[in-house]
């Protein structure tokens, strides 16, 4: 009874979640998050099954190398969405310092709270991967020809193989990050992982993120571009271990289907894609004991760390933490005398970066929408083999457009970042210290995002343009970039009456309709951009107007939200009430 | 004239009156104890002082102006050290006073060198650069006086700032009330120490049910009411229980002869 009561209040942390969900009901988070993630991959399955429907005379060769495609696909889905879960999970993986303080003082002994939040993981883990599974599991049948002759007993096997096999990449994805996290835990100790935990978890972020959302354009063709194409070693990839069991434990429900003399039109690419199938064999079953192997000491090297980790309870936090460093007081010299002079803009402008920085929630969302800037950029890496381009004027547009694309990913997460308030308990601080005008606290905030997000993200471009282009036109489009995005940061705050990190946050409502348009809007204006850019810089006198009516717009944005500030306008201070709060009239 | 003045103060939150017809002023130099049950409204009008909580009906009133014509000039002149210590626990408490000494826009030469005397003084030196995450309560209150003090303000509002500190500070607390109004402040301060409030404070407000029941000085109270001592004046004003009956009540259902 006691123990059920311990793995209840360990199941209801992962839902209490500082980062995910503080201070929301939890039964509507489980709602939302299980209808998410059964109606998506309920959407997927019936997607994927489409090509099977529309092509019913598809001959067993092809079926089964169509269906490595689709087997790599939910795999890795699987195994990076577990991770991302894990990664999201963090500090709930284990216990800490606020176990300590709840459950410490009780008569409980350690070994019965060890096992408990063991039973808690465990129980997580095969719960979000059940639903992860499911529909593809339940549909597999849907993901074959109609007219394929697969037996009652093939189809279970098929499905049995996928929901096994799904499971454990699935599991795989969530035990390597947690063995990842327990095992440097182990290895530096409490203090020293405190200390590199917050950037050990954005990187998984950036890692994991990107790959799933590279993951749409890297599934197709699984068998020539991955298996066979000796340019990545499948061992190296995960997914692949799974796919390899997968085929060792139900390959053969579809290969070894009597092969018919198939329709003509299939007739050359059955025969080939038959003897490339088979071909494989002796790499799945190299595949699966991989899996197998990996799977196995995945679950022991992390059941010993966390073992190890959990001998006592872990302490609070001592705070350990020093005065700032020579280098530290030089950027905090320079930031004051030269970004930010006044002391309301240095309010704004050291703030964001504390709460860039420091606090999980925003941290996530900008390593978030780095995921989503790289992925972008390595999608478009495709389009730069060749020599380096020495003008603009030969970049495909695609090229040129990325650059915007990224620093409208980075600063559309700033914007969302600073709508968030970094501790809502804490922002009567602003509501009772607030200086009255917005203006030089807004542009603190403003300068911060352009130095921390915008600079290095502006350096990392410049390399990768490098490699596609000279450098003096490298140099060019990054000059470009830099006047985008400060005319971007320009154009987001105009009108903006919120106090960034410390207002209170409603969530949009429309943002599912507000999203896709956005989306569509960036994709034009960032496509327009690049076209205007690339004629532009052909010659002097089109660089000079391109620059100069960029600099007119910053100005201008600039100059309408200066003008409009001047009316001075009440800041927006207080929580805002929420649709559902004025829809039952709980208002005072 | 720089005093604080409620003029019949009402809030109610969803229907239900917390606070009702609550006037009252507290002068320059004057340190009045704020006194009153839990839930009593106490911490409700110390937010609708500093304009942190809108009022029902009623006024405060600063300087012989309305606090809601110019909240942030009045803000500019108000101290105020809440009950609840909410902080930025990713902050040192260093950074958290800078922030504040920032956005009430001292110079970068006025702040510095008097949140390092505060520091000091207050005995935050080794911690000054740990996350406020790891402080104890009495730390956190520390910090929060530091803050409320960091612009020299007119007037203080104190929501039971004792609350964690340990008995060298609160001494040092405590003196420093009386100094603050030495030097002209008009000072509120809420407590349930009733020894700490009988000692320090000038006047007396004592508030049940949202109401002030008495308002007047300790020695015209204790007259008044024949009592001995402010616990007596408070029992007889608010309590409406016996507290000695109660505790053996407590005594009687923790070793189960309820």
């Amino acid at each position: 009874m006691r123990e059920r009561l311990l793995v209840r209040h360990f199941l209801q942390r992962f839902l209490d979640h500082d980062l995910i969900s503080p201070q929301a009901d939890r039964r509507h988070l489980l709602t939302v998050t299980g209808a998410m993630v059964i109606v998506t991959t309920l959407f997927l399955s019936v997607f994927i099954s489409v090509k099977y429907q529309f092509d019913i005379f598809m001959p067993p060769g092809l079926t089964a190398l169509f269906a490595l495609d689709d087997r790599f696909f939910w795999f890795s889905l699987s195994t990076l969405v577990m991770a991302l879960i894990a990664v999201a999970e963090w500090d709930a993986l284990a216990l800490d310092a606020r176990d300590t303080a709840v459950l410490g003082a009780l008569p409980i002994p350690g070994t019965a709270i060890v096992r408990a939040k063991f039973i808690a993981v465990a129980l997580f883990v095969v719960g979000f991967d059940v639903a992860l599974i499911l529909a593809p599991t339940v549909l597999r049948v849907a993901a074959l020809p109609v007219m394929l002759p697969v037996t009652p007993a093939g189809v279970l096997i098929l499905a049995a193989a996928h929901a096994a096999c799904g499971l454990a990449a699935g599991a795989f994805g969530f035990i390597a990050v947690l063995g990842v996290r327990e095992t440097l835990r182990a290895l530096v100790g409490l203090a020293g992982f405190r200390k590199i935990s917050a950037g050990l978890q954005a990187l998984l972020v950036v890692f994991l993120a990107t790959s799933l959302l590279l993951l749409p354009v890297s599934y197709g063709a699984v068998a020539r571009r991955w298996m066979t194409s000796g340019r990545v070693t499948p061992f190296a990839v995960p997914p692949l271990w799974f796919v390899g069991l997968h085929e060792t434990l139900a390959g053969r429900a579809i290969d070894g289907i009597p092969r018919a003399v198939p329709p003509p039109r299939y007739a050359a690419a059955e025969h080939q894609a038959t003897a490339l199938y088979r071909s494989l064999w002796p790499l799945f079953h190299r595949l699966a004991v991989v899996a197998a192997v990996a799977l196995v000491l995945a679950v022991v090297v992390t059941a010993i760390a966390c073992a190890w980790n959990s001998r006592r309870l872990p302490a609070p936090p001592s705070g350990e933490r020093g005065g700032p460093g020579r280098l530290g007081r030089a950027f905090v010299w320079s930031a004051s005398h030269l970004v930010a002079r006044d002391s309301a803009t240095q309010a704004g402008f050291f703030f964001t970066l504390q709460c860039l920085a420091r606090s999980a929630t925003h941290r996530i969302t900008i390593a978030t929408s780095l995921a989503l800037g790289l992925a972008l950029v390595m999608v478009n890496t495709g389009g730069i083999d060749g020599p380096r381009a020495s003008a603009l004027s030969t970049v495909p547009i695609h090229g040129l457009a990325v650059q915007t694309w990224v620093l409208a990913a980075v600063l559309t997460a700033f914007r969302h970042a600073v709508r968030v308030p970094a501790e809502v308990g804490a922002n009567w601080t602003f509501h009772l210290a607030w200086p009255g005008d917005e203006r030089p606290y807004l542009a603190g905030v403003k300068r911060a995002g352009l130095l921390t997000l915008v600079v290095p993200t502006l350096a990392l471009l410049f390399a990768w343009h490098t490699i596609a282009m000279m450098p003096r036109v490298a140099l060019e489009h990054v000059a470009c970039g830099a006047a985008v995005a400060v005319l971007m940061m320009e154009v987001f705050f105009v009108r903006y009456q919120k106090l960034p990190f410390a207002s209170g946050y409603v969530r949009t409502d429309d943002l599912k309709s507000l999203v896709p348009l956005y989306v569509v809007a960036v994709l034009l204006l960032s496509l327009t951009l690049a076209a205007f850019e690339r004629a532009a810089l052909a010659s002097l006198t089109g660089s000079v107007v391109f620059f100069g009516a960029l600099l007119a717009a910053i100005v201008g944005v600039h100059a309408v939200d200066v003008r409009r500030r001047r009316r001075r306008l009440p800041i927006d201070l207080d929580e805002p009430l929420g649709g559902t709060i004025r829809a039952l009239e709980l208002v005072r | 004239m720089q005093a604080l003045e409620a003029r019949h103060l009402v809030k109610r939150f969803f229907g239900v009156t917390v606070v009702n017809d609550v006037s009252f002023i507290v002068r320059p130099g004057e340190v009045v104890g704020y006194l009153g049950p839990n839930g009593s409204g106490k911490t409700t009008t110390g937010r609708m002082l500093t304009g942190l909580v809108d009022t029902s009906a009623g006024q405060v009133h600063f300087d012989g102006r309305n606090i809601a014509d110019d909240l942030v000039a009045f803000r500019r002149r108000l101290g105020y050290v809440p009950e609840e210590p909410h902080l930025y626990g990713f902050q040192s408490g260093r950074e958290y006073l800078e922030l504040v000494a920032r956005l009430r826009e001292l110079p970068r030469t006025t702040f510095e060198p008097k949140i390092d005397a505060f520091i000091e003084l207050f005995g935050l030196a080794d911690a000054a650069h740990q996350s406020i995450a790891s402080y104890s309560k009495g730390m956190k209150q520390k910090v929060l006086i530091i803050a409320a003090l960091l612009h020299d303000p007119d007037v203080l509002i104190f929501d039971e700032p004792d609350s964690g500190l340990d008995v060298t500070a609160a001494l040092v607390l405590r003196h420093l009330v009386r100094a603050l109004a030495a030097r002209g402040k008009a000072i509120l301060y809420s407590s349930h120490v009733l020894d700490v409030v009988e000692k320090l404070c000038d006047r007396v407000i004592v508030l049940h049910q949202g109401r002030i029941v008495a308002d007047d000085s300790v020695s015209n109270l204790r007259q008044l009411m024949t009592s001995g001592s402010l616990e007596e004046v408070f029992r007889q004003l608010v309590l409406r229980t016996d507290p000695e009956q109660t505790a053996r009540d407590i005594v009687a259902v923790m070793a189960g002869h309820a």
